[in-house]
């Protein structure tokens, strides 16, 4: 393994930002002296460490959510490994970089990119090499793994803490004698012993850290809530970087006389407060400011984050510092979401969802985070018992290859609309004058028309997307249009959806497209209670009320495995068209074993089965191609629970044998439109009818 | 249960405590008291299944082994979903057959197969297939499941012993430090005389993937090559690992020379 020396201008780089801003801000904001205060804390925590050697100090680079308290007592300068990575790739844009350097170590891509990203960091000489390395099993399998490497790539001593998951006497008798050994390990290379005095005074400061933490918590209640949107996110810098510090102290308690202030004047952090929003685990770094942006814009804001800023009760002993550490170790808001997942876990999100009058959470599903993804199922069931909608987004906190603004833009949105039950204003039918209203779905492979006269559909059409989305919904309407005798005009109200549909500025509107689904599903089968849609590229399972109103959403739109480019390209590879393929399967006797966990190997898979000796007999791959598919499927139905009735629309449900397979491993059968690819569009007209009634009434 | 990361007396102090509790829990449900005679009779029956087991893994050392990776994955299949008491003897009797068969098979290399999970028996066969033979494992479901029997002699408590063994038997990745894994690797390679091993990553079982660029460090100082192959669990083996596999084992074959 090559190491590059180590390369100070990376941190002098965050430097140089953070007090960019701590300027800026204080020019701007007098009045707000936290956002400088906080700013600032970066500034010093990295000028410390560029400086540790000079001024004779030793590093200890630690994994996060390690006691770093211990490390302060020592008078050893600590780093933060994980956040000093992901503070490095935020001020110099410099993700890929390292992420690609972990790669090249070895590291598989499902290892997570802040652990992936730490050890390339350290290979590139990015982040200094440390004088010991710390990691525990706080929080997660990747801290406890990562320390390993680190020591043996940089070559320095290292120790790893071991936490037992539970916390019972044993358990924290265990961790404080661990905590022990492991300021011994400091003392010898450290060269000093550690000052129990200053360790006690440092667990009095964490103490009141943890109470500020908790009035700022009592403060954020209030309606409007006075901190910002994206906020939390620094409460939880403060903890990470300055634990038990007076830095964090002074930042925490000019953040809470600010938010004190602007509750007694009843400000708002957003210009108008319309939705009051949990969040669980990380949001991108990296689109902090954009999150910030369409927070405003649609008046949501974060009051609240179980895992997060929630801690537990209890209260730090000074006399007893090493067992405080250890106890405080179980009081972390995080170390409730991979610790065990009992009922005091639990409460504490139906607890924070009544007393901030939640409107909906967002689970940040970091792609990475096996033991973040692993709770999305258990966290949501819990809320949807008290009828609060959880949006999970796929993302990943440090690299931006994973998903971009628009996704995200377009996913809150769309969960916006279902919080502000948009669904619900439903059509006033027969007071109407005839009405000509059309809708637009722009698909990833096609875009799709549809014209409607009053509750009638008159005309509809199909074409493939082009590359100017504009352009493709101008040819799919105008098409559906000439059909009938009619062509375009501006008088023509028109509801635009699907992935292009953001950029059809000749549209009188825009709707997300599950709303679009929903409303067409609700129309053409008012008994249906779950919707599959399956696309060209994206897949989901919908829930929607007697009314057609949406009520919650799984999607699937982060690999190629299941979707429609999938079966077109299993199609081809065996040589016959859709259609053939279908029909082909209704003989297969004994269905192929095909994974359905990644397009590019089932591909793989599927020329063995036909290169075999003797070859799979086609039925049979065709049937197991389609059970791989369902089998992604029956995962997504399964994550949001089946109703009856169940339609399937989309362009891939044309296909009857893939809808056989798909009734057998439901058990019943299901509802197939005639058109299946149509009823965005279908949705998309109803909905322009609608807003025309109501703009007429 | 915790299951502590490390070996120190501590965490195995600590460890025996959670199977104290784990054996009161279990009384509780069941409404009886579990007897350190019937636990220590259990643990007799498994210890004799490891023994066995051992038994048939000693085949593979030989320069001809009777008997393929892909069968002992199967025996492997059978040990941890039969009762003990029939598995063991069925397995002796098979060990007999086995014996008496006069089979021996080779191959274009001696193959060690290590990573997390695996159980199904074609995947085995996907490599064997192209000419390696399998004399050894280390997986969650072979060595690191019989790798070690319960010490029954030391006098210790049998709940101790059982706890012992559990924490300190051949190492799963999630333990510390890895060393005492890699070792154990090492001294497999010399004993079943391994010309390359093939680490099968489960994806999304980081521990294990964590460790791969350690483990390959370490067996490339010893002059073992390396394959990692990338895999969903209970792959059968797709033709991209049959292509791998074929260069690896002409690699192998290549430095023979």
């Amino acid at each position: 393994m090559r190491i590059e020396p180590s390369d100070r201008n990376k941190l002098k780089s965050i430097i140089r930002g953070s007090r960019r801003i701590a300027r800026l801000t204080q020019k701007a904001f007098p009045e707000r002296k936290s956002d400088a205060l906080y700013y600032q804390m970066l500034d010093k925590y990295y000028e410390r460490l560029i400086n540790a050697h000079d001024e004779g100090k030793i590093i200890a680079a630690h994994t996060v959510f390690f006691p770093a308290e211990v490390i302060y007592a020592m008078d050893v300068v600590p780093m933060h490994t994980e956040a000093t990575t992901w503070m490095i790739t935020l001020f110099t844009g410099e993700s890929s970089n390292i992420i690609t350097a972990g790669n090249q170590l070895g590291l598989a891509s499902e290892i997570c990119t802040p652990h992936r990203g730490l050890a390339g960091a350290f290979a590139l000489g990015t982040i200094p090499r440390p004088d010991v390395m710390l990691w525990s099993n706080m929080v997660c399998d990747n801290t406890a793994k990562s320390g390993e490497l680190v020591v043996k790539m940089m070559d320095v001593p290292g120790f790893f803490l071991d936490r037992p998951f539970k916390q019972s006497d044993e358990e924290v008798k265990y961790l404080t004698e661990e905590l022990g050994d492991m300021v011994t390990f400091l003392e010898e290379h450290a060269g000093r012993k550690m000052d129990w005095n200053r360790f006690s005074e440092i667990i009095v400061r964490m103490d009141r850290q943890i109470e500020l933490i908790r009035e700022i918590n009592e403060l954020r209640k209030a309606v409007p809530t006075p901190f910002s949107p994206q906020g939390f996110m620094q409460l939880l810098t403060a903890d990470y970087l300055f634990p038990g510090q007076p830095e964090a102290i002074e930042y925490l308690e000019a953040l809470r006389d600010e938010l004190g202030e602007m509750v007694r004047e009843g400000k708002g952090a957003v210009h108008r407060e319309r939705f009051r929003l949990m969040s669980f685990f990380l949001p991108p770094m990296y689109l902090t400011g954009f999150l910030e942006k369409i927070s405003q814009e649609h008046g949501a804001v974060s009051v609240t984050e179980p895992f997060f800023t929630f801690w537990d009760e209890g209260k730090l002993d000074p006399a007893n510092p090493l067992e405080s550490v250890a106890r405080k170790s179980y009081m972390i808001p995080e170390m409730r979401m991979y610790g065990p997942l009992d009922d005091r876990a639990l409460n504490s999100i139906k607890k924070c969802a009544e007393e901030y009058q939640i409107d909906g959470a967002i689970y940040y599903a970091d792609v990475g985070c096996r033991h973040a993804c692993a709770t999305i199922k258990i966290f949501k069931d819990l809320l949807n018992e008290i009828d609060v909608p959880v949006m999970t987004l796929d993302c990943d906190v440090v690299d931006p290859t994973i998903t971009s603004e628009e996704e995200i833009r377009e996913k809150m949105e769309q969960f916006f609309e279902l919080l502000a039950g948009s669904g619900e204003k439903g059509s006033k039918s027969g007071s109407m004058k005839e009405l000509i209203t059309a809708g637009i779905d722009i698909g990833n492979l096609t875009t799709k028309a549809v014209i409607m006269r009053n509750d009638d559909t008159l005309a509809q059409s199909i074409i493939n997307t082009g590359d100017d989305s504009e352009e493709s919904a101008r040819s799919a309407l105008e098409k559906a249009l000439s059909g009938i005798g009619l062509s375009f005009n501006k008088e023509l109200p028109i509801i635009s959806t699907g992935t292009g549909g953001k950029s059809v500025t000749f549209a009188t509107g825009q709707q997300a497209i599950n709303t679009c689904l929903a409303r067409g599903v609700h129309r053409l089968f008012p008994s249906v209670r779950t919707v599959i849609n399956l696309g060209a590229e994206t897949s989901a399972v919908l829930k929607i009320d007697p009314k057609g109103k949406l009520l919650a959403w799984e999607n699937q739109d982060k690999c190629a495995s299941g979707s429609g480019v999938f079966l077109q390209q299993m199609s081809k590879l065996m040589g016959m068209s859709l259609e053939e393929m279908s029909e082909l399967s209704f003989k297969s006797v004994s269905p192929a074993e095909i994974s359905n966990t990644c397009a590019v190997f089932a591909e793989s898979e599927v020329i063995s089965h036909v290169h075999r000796v003797p070859p799979t007999p086609m039925p049979d791959i065709a049937a197991g191609i389609y059970a791989s598919m369902v089998g992604r499927i029956m995962a997504m139905c399964k994550r949001i629970g089946i109703e009856k009735d169940v339609a399937a629309v989309g362009g891939v449900p044309m296909s009857r044998g893939l809808v056989r397979v798909l009734e057998e491993a439901l058990g019943f059968e299901i509802l197939v439109p005639q058109m299946p690819q149509t009823v965005a569009a279908l949705g998309a007209a109803i909905i322009a009818r609608e807003n025309a009634e109501q703009g007429n009434i | 249960m915790t299951v502590p990361r490390k070996y120190t007396e501590r965490a195995h102090q600590l460890y025996y405590h959670e199977t104290i509790k784990l054996k009161e829990h279990l009384e509780e449900y069941l409404g009886f008291t579990i007897s350190d005679e019937a636990i220590r009779e259990s643990a007799l029956l498994y210890n004799r299944s490891r023994q066995l087991l051992m038994q048939l893994y000693d085949l593979r050392k030989r320069d001809k082994p009777p008997v393929t990776g892909a069968e002992v994955m199967e025996v492997l299949n059978a040990a941890y979903r039969m009762p003990k008491e029939i598995f063991n003897e069925w397995l002796e009797e098979l060990l007999d057959e086995i014996e008496a068969s006069g089979r021996a098979f080779s191959g274009r290399a001696r193959v060690m197969i290590n990573g997390s999970v695996l159980t199904n028996p074609q995947f085995i066969k996907s490599i064997e297939s192209q000419g390696a033979l399998v004399v050894t494992d280390e997986l969650c479901t072979s060595t690191r499941y019989w790798g070690d029997e319960i010490i029954l002699d030391d006098g210790r408590p049998i709940l101790e012993e059982i706890s012992r063994r559990y924490l300190n038997n051949f190492p799963c990745a999630r333990m510390y430090p890895s060393d005492v894994r890699f070792d154990r690797i090492i001294d497999f390679v010399r004993e079943y005389r391994v010309d390359g091993v093939i680490s099968q990553i489960v994806r999304f079982c980081v521990p294990y993937s964590h460790d791969l660029p350690l483990l390959t460090e370490r067996l490339n100082e010893q002059g073992i090559p390396t394959l990692a192959l990338d895999v969903e669990y209970g792959s059968s083996g797709s033709g991209q690992v049959a292509t791998r596999v074929q260069a690896f084992l002409e690699m192998l074959e290549a430095r023979d020379k």
